[in-house]
């Protein structure tokens, strides 16, 4: 326990007063109205809330895909928001991980390719590297089949991979088990948890599923583009044991 | 990039099939280009060799007193050579059954002219030239089968006068065997020319003859200049007119020929690489739009901007470099197949072939920049496609709403729900539904562009032909006597007098060599067809002319020009133009021709159209007319539409092949398109199949919306198809030859057939393939 409270300490992202708006005039829609918030490194952050409260947008943010309005979003002690669209691409290829609802693997590249065509993208790292990533999470026998011969758990374990071969500071994934049944979702809650309890990897996982923050550091709840709620959780669940 | 370019290579494997097809087209645009660029090139050095073998004169000084001309002349810088000579227009006879317009051209007896030489292609020239040995140019020799030691006969004026043929040559000035630079179509066995010595044509009995002094340029002299001070110092020393190789008639009219080919192997290519750049560009943005979803996700994993745009400029690069390749190289040898059978054609007797690699270099680059452009845009938007895509690209189906075509058309709605479907899914995916109308309407137009032509050539000499002139034959006659002889004969249905006079028209500043035809005023041999629409007959006051006249002297109806006939000049003012695609003669009444040159009726005539009744025998009536001793010539009407014909060879060749290759790349195209339709439907499919849809179906419900798509676009190709058609044959146009594009209503119908057909036989390989693919591999891969 002591432990963990010692790896989970300084904030390595914060927003502060952030906003998004999309369309204007009447079509405007406020997705974010003013967020404040601090990322610790090392923790498991769940970000609640219904659909349309605006967490995927606030992921997009702290991921620099896209500008907030207005505030600002530190991260690493730069600021992304005054960033232009190259250095905002190499942030994101340096700096952070992504894991969506949607795998989103290319089908036409093997489990072990789309893990590697990120690996190459970042320098490579040694060889061998992507089949190790690809071990960790449980894939070591499936690395060269195509992403349409895969289940939809060994697909979002490859997606996972494919984040992890960069070694990002910040892993951020959009409603991680979205897609997938009780059984293979827990899997990979499993996975997620082990990689930030025993790696010390920083993740935020998007859900609109109450039930999976119990595995939370911390539980951030957002309804209608604000922070409504921030719980931390001394004592997070095995993945295992979650019912949904 | 190892693993990027691997997704590139696997990409284009699933797209197989349509990336052959942009490759094909590519292929047969490059390889266009190269075949008529290259063959319109080889015979331009064809014919520039030849003239350069033979000596053809720069230019050439009519009138005058020759030897004074050509002393004036041969002082001047950078002439190479200088000869004067005499050219008599007589009568022929082959036979007793063959009597023509004939020409014969003196050469000096003992030697080759050193200005226009011949070329000897049968027996040889005697060592000294007597008054009955005479050279035949080929095509005449060709035309009457005429060999070395044959006879044929020269009118004298004590009648009919043997020569024996010394030798079948080619000569640089008959190329194409033009009598004048406005009878620029005769047929061979109505006009042929023999080249003789001095003595011989000072026994003939000449309609006219004129000395001329032809004068050639050393090689490297300033040709503009040399030509003026030859021209200047010639007119000076008493010739009466000059004419260039511009104005020299058989090198005019090929060069005329060739002009409108170079025109066409230009214009042809742009059409095919055009197209070929459309599909790719289609085939390229349906692949960005599909692949949104993994652009995205190699957006929001740090890929740049430029190696998104590179990844997808590639495949157009790939398809223009895959095609453009062998298509330069096969170009490349069809060009030699299509210079040797023109020049085979005509009878060129050099033929140079010659492989350019800067035409191979320049197809290449060609097919490498319509693949470049075409993939420009879809790169572009590729690489401006937003990281957020990734994640919400995968749930943003476009809603269904109610179709374009039910808002047009209230009544659709009430249409079975089947029904609705297919035309709600040509309106849900709009971009999918334009690039399929998009393939259609480019594959009309590439059929009906080339087909459109041969259909207006064909039947714009047909009407001329077969409609306008009335006569079987037009023959010259010395006195309006042989006319009533004429009409005794049997088989000769009617006779009418006439008078065919070479005139020049002076209208504005501009200078125009034509000739008159004058008949009677209600003259059954000519049905005039006026631009403004309508038949007319003659006028009794004024003169019909060629429509070309209009805008090449800014003369209206009504406008005044001046007639030169020899020493008489005379106002004239315009009646009307009349539709004609073939040179521009123009037409009056023999009395108001007569009352022009205050002259009798009678005695203006100089000529008779002839119709005989109807099923004679063609060549039994010409030999009974010709017979006829009052006959000086005889003009066969068929065998001139057979010389138009053959004329025209090179352009029904060249229209031909572009025909052959707009088929099989509308064909690729429409598969392109097609395939591409069914192939993003996977998705949409799975979703079908998994709900229990049958094949059948699910087949039908397709194939009906690709039908009416396909349907809707046939209009709009039919009506790009004619404009294209029209636009290749202007530029084909010039003053000797105009047609505004005439499409039969069948040719519409048959391409409109054909590509509706191949469109639904497109669709059966995806449609089959889609039908047996794994529904649960599609589903899994739906999120991309
Ligand atoms: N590109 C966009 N244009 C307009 N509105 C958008 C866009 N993206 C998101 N929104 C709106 O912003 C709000 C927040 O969306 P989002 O962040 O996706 O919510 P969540 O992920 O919590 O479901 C929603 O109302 C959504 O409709
Ligand atoms: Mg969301």
């Amino acid at each position: 326990m002591t432990e963990r409270t010692n790896r989970t300490g300084m904030a390595i992202a914060s927003l502060h007063g952030v906003e998004k708006t999309y369309g204007t005039g009447a079509a405007m829609v406020r997705a974010l109205r003013g967020v404040d918030l601090d990322i610790r490194g090392g923790e498991l952050m769940v970000l609640l809330g219904p659909s349309g409260s605006g967490k995927t947008t606030l992921l997009n943010i702290v991921g620099g895909i896209e500008p907030a309005t207005s505030g600002r979003v530190t991260v690493g002690g730069a600021d992304i928001a005054s960033l232009d669209d190259a250095a905002r691409t190499e942030y994101r290829r340096t700096s952070v991980g992504f894991v969506f609802q949607f795998f989103n693997l290319i089908p036409t590249l093997t489990a072990l390719e789309n893990v590697q065509l990120i690996a190459e993208l970042v320098g490579g790292g040694e060889p061998g590297r992507s089949e190790l990533v690809l071990r960790a999470v449980g894939l070591s026998d499936r690395m060269h089949h195509f992403p349409g011969a895969l289940s939809g758990g060994e697909q979002q374990r490859v997606a996972i991979a494919r984040a992890l071969v960069k070694e990002p500071p910040l892993l951020l994934c959009d409603e991680p088990t979205g897609s997938l049944d009780l059984e293979t979702g827990r899997r990979v809650l499993a996975l997620l948890r082990s990689l930030a309890s025993n790696d010390g990897r920083t993740i935020v996982i998007v859900t609109h599923n109450s039930a999976i923050a119990a595995i939370a550091d911390r539980v951030v709840t957002m309804g209608s583009g604000q922070v409504t709620d921030l719980a931390a959780n001394p004592a997070p669940a095995a993945a295992e044991t979650l019912e949904w | 990039m190892r693993v990027l370019s691997r997704k590139l290579t696997r990409d284009a494997r699933r797209r197989r099939s349509q990336l052959v097809a942009i490759v094909v087209t590519v292929f047969l645009g490059v390889a266009l280009y190269a075949a008529s660029f290259d063959a319109f090139r080889n015979l331009q050095v064809s014919y520039e060799s030849l003239y350069d073998g033979l000596s053809f004169a720069d230019v050439t000084l009519v009138g005058g007193d020759p030897e004074a001309v050509a002393r004036a002349v041969a002082e001047i810088d950078g002439i190479a050579a200088v000869e004067t000579r005499t050219v008599a227009e007589t009568p022929l006879r082959i036979g007793r059954a063959d009597k023509l317009l004939g020409r014969i051209v003196e050469v000096p007896p003992d030697r080759l002219p050193e200005v226009n030489s011949v070329m000897v292609l049968q027996g040889a020239l005697p060592s000294s030239l007597s008054r009955s040995d005479v050279l035949v140019e080929q095509h005449m020799a060709e035309h009457f089968r005429l060999g070395v030691g044959d006879r044929l006969e020269v009118l004298t004026p004590t009648g009919w006068s043997a020569v024996e043929v010394a030798a079948v040559v080619a000569s640089p000035e008959y190329l194409w065997p033009a009598r004048s630079r406005q009878e620029v179509l005769t047929s061979p066995g109505d006009f042929g020319v023999l080249f003789g010595s001095g003595a011989l044509i000072e026994g003939v009995s000449a309609e006219s003859t004129r000395s001329e002094v032809a004068v050639r340029l050393a090689d490297g002299a300033d040709g503009g200049a040399a030509i003026d001070e030859v021209v200047s110092l010639g007119t000076a020393a008493g010739a009466v007119s000059t004419f260039d190789q511009t104005d020299q008639p058989s090198n005019a009219a090929l060069q005329e020929d060739v002009r409108g080919f170079g025109e066409m192997s230009f214009l042809f290519p742009v059409l095919f690489l055009g197209a070929a750049g459309m599909a790719t560009s289609v085939l390229l943005t349906r692949l960005v739009i599909s692949q949104r979803a993994q652009i995205g996700l190699l957006r929001a994993n740090g890929f740049s901007r430029r190696t998104i745009f590179g990844h997808y400029l590639v495949f157009g690069l790939a398809a223009g470099l895959l095609g453009a390749v062998p298509g330069a190289v096969a170009g490349s040898l069809l060009a030699r197949a299509i210079t040797g059978l023109y020049t085979d054609a005509i009878s060129v007797p050099i033929t140079v072939i010659e492989f350019r690699p800067s035409t191979v270099a320049a197809g290449v680059g060609f097919g490498l920049a319509a693949g470049a452009l075409s993939g420009l845009g879809p790169a572009i938007r590729a690489s401006r496609l937003a990281p957020a895509e990734a994640m919400r690209a995968a749930g943003s189906a476009a809603p269904p709403r109610t179709g374009f075509v039910e808002r047009v058309i209230p009544i659709l709605k009430r249409l079975p729900a089947p029904a609705k479907m297919v035309l709600r899914g040509i309106g849900r995916n709009r971009g999918r539904s334009l690039a399929t109308g998009t393939g259609v309407v480019l594959a009309i137009v590439l059929i009906l562009a080339s087909w459109g032509m041969i259909d207006t050539m064909q039947i714009l000499l047909a009407r001329q032909f077969e409609e306008v002139q009335g006569q079987h034959a037009q023959v010259f006659v010395e006195r309006i006597d042989t006319l009533s002889e004429l009409r005794s004969l049997d088989g000769v249905a009617a006779v009418e007098p006439a008078a065919q006079l070479p005139v020049t028209i002076l209208a504005a500043d501009t200078r125009y060599q034509s000739s008159v035809i004058a008949l009677p005023p209600d003259t059954a041999m000519h049905t005039f067809r006026m631009l403004d629409g309508g038949d007319a007959p003659l006028p009794a006051a004024g003169l019909y002319v060629g429509r070309a006249l209009r805008s090449l002297a800014g003369i209206d109806v009504g406008d005044t020009f001046t007639l030169v006939f020899g020493d008489t000049r005379l106002e004239e003012t315009v009646a009307g133009f009349v539709d004609e695609p073939l040179g521009t003669t123009a037409y009056m009444t023999l009395p108001a021709l007569a009352a022009d040159l205050g002259a009798a009726e009678p005695t203006v005539v100089n000529a008779a159209m002839i119709r005989y009744e109807p099923g004679a025998d063609l060549a039994a009536m010409r030999a009974v007319v010709v017979d006829v001793p009052g006959v000086r010539a005889y003009v066969d009407a068929r065998a001139l539409y057979d010389t138009v014909q053959r004329f025209m060879g090179l352009f029904y060749a060249f229209v031909g092949i572009m025909l052959a290759f707009g088929a099989v790349m509308a064909f690729a195209l429409i598969f392109n398109t097609v395939s591409a339709n069914i192939a993003e439907r996977a998705g949409e499919v799975g979703t079908m199949k998994a709900n229990g849809v049958g094949r059948r179906i699910i087949g039908r419900l397709i194939t009906a919306e690709n039908l009416l798509l396909m349907l809707l676009s046939v209009g709009p190709g039919l009506v790009v198809g004619h404009l294209a058609a029209a636009a290749m044959m202007s530029s084909f146009s010039s003053d000797l030859f105009r047609f505004d594009a005439v499409i039969r209503p069948t040719t519409y119908v048959f391409t409109a057939l054909a590509i509706v057909v191949v469109g639904l036989a497109s669709q059966g390989p995806v449609l089959r393939r889609l039908q047996e693919l794994d529904v649960a591999q599609i589903v899994r891969e739906r999120s991309l």
